[in-house]
């Protein structure tokens, strides 16, 4: 029923008026025409009830019938009150009279910044629908388009997921003239591009692709954008709507494409020879190419020192490993080859397990499954509900199952340390690709044992050698073999130590420190390849 | 973009090279060798090696003179296309019976030592699956494979042997000639050692797709020594802790010396798992080089160049291959008459070759 | 798509054809500890025909029972954390016996009245009877070795009489026994009281030629532990003696080099003073004199003085003294060793096969066999010097 009026409903509409679908069809063909009272019907047509679609007429220094056409919930009223209303309406014209009227407003009157002339109707109306101000003027065949543009916008604050103890606090929010202005802040110089391009069908959304003329390999800045001008879609929502249009290998697990909150990140990014791409309306920005090496790795590593950073990378890269192994192992030994393991924790092992119903596998299943799902729990949740509780809550659950004879103790330990070991990686993409790599892991080693183990890890490792980011294979700088990336990798060089950018990227000028001499002649660059 | 980046480096050859020549075969090695040698084993798999390291010069030699060629492609240059075809026909024939019987024995020490119940083609269709789907079709993931894999293979059999180090009593060396000391006993035990590291020729498919093919000599000559020491000092190890009498006793030395040590933290009570997870990967590296001469031989021989089809096709004819020795006494008679003969192939006809193409002044014409 | 699917495929495969070798630790019967004794066959009252029909085993070259004593981890019974231990071993770990023509004999009619599939892998020692290792052990060696499960770091030994009951002593501390014997073994190696001749060693000298296996021989002490008696020698796979703890020792001086663990009374001027060798370094050095071969031991001892008896007057020249004193002790007591090696034809010392690889022409064309060279050995000279050096006496300074 309801759905049958609905439908009447729009059929009445568009009795009534113009076709929807023509309208923006109409538009591309319009121009500007002299008589305003026909314009402002024609923007009635268009805008028809919308209820902050908004018309102000006037008289332009007290004669000339005017009107501004604005759309009211993204302009900023007290801008369009000072700066085009006011003196439009306060100005009388005086001087200089051999101008045009149009030329005059332009030059001598408006005070704002943005201001640029039309005669064709679809820019009136796109730009309208972007925030600006419309100004018709009676028997003027051109009309005026004004930035008055006011989105609604939170403060810049410190990204949720990408916290450092040591480093700056400002992250990336949806707006893409922010965010700019962020990298801006923090690379000052002339080489520096930020390319607007436009995705989406509907959405419009604007992407800039961010790089450095001198550095980045202009082979990858015109790959970066052929693949977003090949995307055809609707509408772009977020960054990783981008993302998967871009990603070499959609098949794969592992993520191809960075994502990150902080500026600082996406400048480092930048200045090694990698393109970021800023997307309206998402706080992440998106880095490419990006490979495996770079997902354990956070901005904050080049804030400390380098032995205690070197440290800490070695944890989380074999807290990682661990999390995809480690549980498939427990599996293995258990079932297949106890032999492995001291006599002591067998006999005691053994002992823990008596009583539980199911076999190894299924019980590791089970409690892997049970992790996951208590995991996605905690991310959906509120905060103030969320976090430490849900940890106490899965202990207090395994603790019952324990209890229950469910689960042998040393099970809930081994998936404790397997879960925790994934929390440890900051990217929180890669760790969900060897989170969930881990279940078929565990089937693989409960049907064969060691030799599960094994072919499903060679499984996982030749695929991850066989894809590539943007050209760049994605085991770099592990093979190919890279020496002056590996100084940036599982370990972390002093920074006087890391004096070229990652050769794998091929960037026009490797060395770091002279590239500021470089910026003068960029004629002149040195490139060498890397193994 | 990127494309030239993925030239195979010499770097890369190099391990190709190294994790080529580690594969099946060391478990069993000390064995067959020290049958032949006693002890003189050591001595013995030198002669082998260098043997092997004269073939390789054929083929690096070769690679140099027709930087653009295959071992298919320079084959019917030098020999004429009839002659040349058939063997390159015979070169396929052999690394696909090599491959199942490679495969079988892989099967034979996972069945024997590891999963005792589980049906013997359960492994072999494992490690024949795992080259399959490993992307033949691309060169730089396929060198790439060795290049990560070289290191989890090398470094865990270096951990194993360094702890067995206190077991040894040089004893067991000495004399190095062997008892009853003769030229022919050393001679047989060179040639199973031979026999077990001559399939490096497969670098021939390479050399083609390197950034520079002219660079290819310094980096084979160090992969391939690396790789062989690994061989050399496995065989010795086993030998200065076992003795020979003791190896005689036993099909896999190397498996029985991992065994024999016991790390101090006691983290692991055993750790020839280790070991065995390390001989997998040196396994499949090794069977990835052969599956990968097959292919793409059979791909540059017929004009075929749909890979994955391929690959398909020769799966069954490896598999059927694996399972046609009854036991495992068959198997190894089996594996070394087929490898013995096959040294003609793998070592003799490069060096022929490259001497025929020198006094034919044959080139790449370029 | 492909990839994924064929993956998918290779997956269940494993999947639905099922889990050949997946056995839970509950469903293995952990082996710890195993004793082999000889029955005469009048003690067995009936056959089991488990491998055979009664009467119908093949003729064995020599007719042999085996009795074997299981000692099998109970699972449920050891408690995780600190609350075990409290219990005492019986009701922690069960010991089963059967009797068998051949240990895989033994074992089948063992597996056969056992639900859990039997379970090898953890196997810590295996005591023989004195009976079985004068007779020959190269059938238990044969079945051990040939099995995949068995490690090679278990230990061997010999026991007089009943093998059984050194797998029944139950000590206090440990829940398992078998757990607490092998520990005694390793620690005695740590401590320097005892050679690393575990399994794999012992079948290395028993199969080298010009080198004879040495096993160690335990006694049961008080029902609740045991105590290494010394060593059994052997002579091919036969024991033809065992010798006394001090032995071990002097044996580990002319042999092994790691640290030393044995202490030895010295008396000097009415003083009597125990050392304790700390480390030492030795040097079997063998030649050949006129086609006749001739080894010279010389060993280095680090030691370090623990106690002073009946006196009271430490001091440089009386360290010199008790050097000498050492020195004249422990050459008498090992020539006194060697000797009965000679006499018993057992070459624990491994000097036949230091000839076989020095000499090796000598070797092929006199020796060959370990036969002959048992008889040379017994003719053979073999010197010994020691060279004690004491390097300090304690906290104390007198």
């Amino acid at each position: 029923m309801r759905f049958f009026n609905s439908r009447k409903k729009k059929k009445q509409i568009q009795e009534s008026n113009i076709p929807k679908s023509k309208i923006s069809k109409d538009i591309k063909e319009l121009h500007v025409v002299p008589e305003l009272e026909k314009m402002i019907i024609l923007f009635d047509t268009i805008f028809q009830k919308d209820f902050d679609f908004s018309v102000r007429k006037f008289h332009v220094f007290g004669k000339t019938e005017a009107a501004i056409v604005f759309i009211s919930s993204i302009v900023d009223k007290e801008k369009l009150e000072r700066d085009i209303i006011k003196p439009l309406q306060e100005n009388s014209r005086t001087k200089d009279l051999t101008k045009s009227m149009m030329n005059y407003i332009n030059e001598d009157v408006l005070y704002d910044g943005d201001v640029n002339k039309t005669i064709h109707m679809k820019d009136l109306v796109e730009g309208l629908l972007r925030g600006k101000v419309v100004l018709l003027i009676d028997g003027q065949k051109e009309a005026f388009h004004l930035d008055a543009f006011k989105p609604e916008k939170r403060g810049i604050t410190q990204p949720e997921t990408e916290r450092v103890v040591r480093g700056s606090r400002d992250g990336f929010i949806e707006q893409i003239g922010v965010n700019a202005s962020l990298l801006r802040y923090r690379l000052p110089v002339p080489e520096f591009r930020v390319e607007q391009m436009e995705v989406g069908k509907l959405t419009k959304t604007k992407l800039a692709i961010c790089y450095i003329d001198s550095i980045t390999n202009e082979e990858l800045v015109e790959e970066v954008r052929k693949r977003i001008e090949r995307i055809d879609i609707d509408r772009i929502l977020d960054a990783g709507y981008i993302e998967q249009y871009i990603q070499d290998n959609p098949r794969s697990p592992f993520p191809q494409v960075q994502n990150t909150e902080r500026p600082d990140k996406a400048v480092g990014n930048i200045v090694e020879g990698r393109v970021v791409i800023l997307i309206d309306g998402s706080p992440f920005a998106l880095i490419v190419p990006a490979v495996f090496n770079q997902f354990y790795q956070t901005s904050e590593d080049y804030n400390e020192r380098w032995l205690i950073s070197s440290i800490i990378r070695l944890i989380r890269l074999a807290a990682l490993i661990f999390s995809l192994t480690f549980s498939s192992f427990y599996v293995t030994v258990l079932s297949f080859h106890p032999e492995l393991i001291p006599a002591q924790f067998v006999v005691a092992a053994a002992s823990g397990r008596s009583g539980v119903p199911f076999p190894v596998v299924i019980e590791v299943l089970i409690m892997e499954f049970a992790m996951e799902i208590l995991r996605e729990a905690t991310v959906r949740m509120p905060q103030q509900v969320g976090g430490a509780l849900s940890i106490v809550g899965v202990l207090v659950i395994g603790q019952a199952a324990v209890l229950a004879g469910f689960v042998s103790p040393i099970t809930v330990v081994i998936i404790a340390l397997s879960t925790i070991g994934s929390f440890a990686t900051p990217s929180y993409n890669a760790a969900t690709a060897f989170r969930l790599l881990r279940f078929p892991l565990i089937i693989l080693s409960g049907a064969l044992g060691l030799l599960g183990l094994a072919a499903g890890l060679i499984i996982v490792m030749n695929h991850m050698l066989s894809i590539r980011s943007f050209g760049v294979p994605y085991m770099t700088p592990f093979s190919p073999l890279n020496i002056t990336s590996l100084k940036d990798s599982f370990l972390r060089a002093p920074i006087k130590w890391l004096m070229e950018r990652p050769s794998q990227l091929q960037p026009k000028d490797v060395i770091r420190e002279n590239s500021a001499e470089k910026m003068d002649n960029p004629g002149e660059t040195v490139n060498k390849g890397g193994n | 973009m990127h494309k030239h980046h993925e030239k195979v480096t010499p770097l890369q050859l190099g391990t190709v090279i190294a994790s080529t020549i580690i594969g099946v075969s060391i478990l069993a090695l000390p064995r067959f060798v020290v049958l032949e040698a006693g002890k003189g084993a050591p001595l013995a798999s030198l002669v082998g090696i260098t043997l092997v390291f004269i073939g390789l010069l054929g083929i690096v030699m070769l690679g140099r003179r027709f930087p653009e060629q295959t071992l298919i492609g320079y084959n019917q240059i030098i020999l004429g296309k009839p002659f040349g075809s058939v063997i390159s026909v015979l070169f396929i024939v052999y690394m696909t019976i090599l491959l199942g019987l490679e495969a079988r024995q892989f099967g034979e020490v996972i069945a024997g030592s590891l999963l005792t119940n589980t049906p013997i083609q359960i492994p072999i269709f494992i490690i024949i699956f795992l080259c399959a789907v490993s992307g033949l079709q691309n060169v730089s993931t396929f060198v790439y494979i060795h290049l990560l894999y070289i290191p989890l293979i090398v470094i865990p059999i270096i951990l194993i042997i360094f702890p067995s180090l206190k077991d040894v009593a040089f004893y067991h060396l000495t004399p190095i000639v062997g008892h009853h000391p003769s030229v022919t006993k050393i001679v047989q035990g060179g040639l199973i050692a031979a026999q077990a590291i001559s399939n490096v020729f497969i670098i021939s498919m390479l050399i083609p797709s390197m950034k520079n093919p002219k660079k290819c000599i310094k980096s084979s000559i160090v992969g391939f020594w690396i790789g062989s020491i690994t061989v050399f000092i496995i065989v010795t190890m086993c030998l200065a802790v076992f003795g020979e009498e003791e190896i005689k006793e036993m099909f896999w030395p190397t498996l029985i010396l991992g065994r024999m040590v016991n790390i101090p933290a006691e983290l692991l009570s055993r750790v020839d798992a280790i070991l065995l997870i390390s001989w997998i990967y040196a396994v499949f590296t090794t069977l990835l080089s052969v599956y990968f001469f097959v292919i793409r031989g059979v791909a540059e021989l017929f004009r075929f160049e749909r890979y994955r089809l391929l690959t398909l096709l020769i799966f069954p004819v490896v598999f059927a291959v694996a399972l046609i020795p009854n036991d495992i006494f068959e198997m190894y008679e089996f594996l070394l008459y087929v490898t013995k003969y096959g040294l003609i192939l793998t070592i003799g006809y490069p060096v022929f070759l490259w001497l025929i193409a020198c006094l034919r002044r044959k080139r790449e014409e370029s | 798509m492909k990839k994924v699917c064929s993956i998918f495929i290779f997956l269940s495969f494993f999947i639905l054809s099922g889990c050949w070798d997946q056995y839970e630790l509950e469903e293995r019967a952990n082996i710890l500890g195993l004793a082999i004794d000889l029955v005469e066959q009048e003690d067995i009252k009936e056959e089991n025909e488990v491998t055979h029909p009664e009467g119908e085993f093949p003729n064995e070259k020599r007719h042999t029972f085996y009795k074997i004593t299981a000692q099998i981890a109970v699972p449920g019974k050891i408690k995780l954390g600190p609350e075990g231990g409290s219990e005492g071993s019986d009701k922690t770990s069960w010991v089963i016996q059967t009797t068998g023509h051949t240990l895989k004999d033994a074992m089948a009619n063992l597996q056969q009245q056992l639900a859990e599939r039997l379970y090898l892998g953890h196997l810590q020692i295996v005591i023989i009877s004195d009976e079985i290792a004068e007779r020959g052990i190269e059938d238990v060696n044969d079945y051990l070795g040939r099995n995949p499960e068995v490690r090679r770091t278990a230990w061997m030994v010999v026991n007089k009489k009943d093998a059984s009951k050194v797998i029944q002593a139950a000590p206090p501390l440990e829940t398992v026994p078998s757990l607490y014997l092998s520990d005694t073994l390793d620690n005695a190696v740590k401590f320097g009281k005892l050679p690393r001749e575990y399994l794999g060693r012992f079948w290395i000298d028993l199969s080298d030629k010009g080198i004879d296996g040495i096993l160690p021989a335990v006694k049961v002490v008080d029902n609740d532990r045991i105590m290494v008696d010394g060593f059994a020698l052997f002579r091919g796979e036969k024991m033809v003696d065992r010798t006394t703890p001090i032995e071990i020792g002097v044996l580990m001086n002319l042999t092994e080099s790691n640290a030393g663990g044995y202490s030895t009374p010295v008396e000097v001027q009415d003083g009597i003073y125990f050392i304790e060798s700390q480390e030492r370094t030795n040097n079997i050095d063998v030649t050949l004199k006129d086609g006749e071969p001739t080894a010279n031991i010389s060993v280095k001892i680090d030691a370090i003085l623990d106690e002073q008896i009946n006196t009271d007057s430490l001091n440089d020249e009386v360290i010199n003294e008790i050097e000498k004193e050492a020195n004249k002790k422990m050459e008498k007591l090992s020539q006194k060793l060697v000797a009965s090696l000679q006499d018993t034809g057992s070459d624990a010392l491994g000097i036949g096969a230091r000839i076989r690889a020095k000499h090796g022409g000598y070797w092929d064309k006199e020796i060959q066999s370990d036969e002959r060279w048992i008889d040379v050995f017994q003719e053979m000279d073999i010197s010994i010097t020691y060279h004690y050096r004491i390097r300090r006496a304690g906290i104390r300074s007198q």
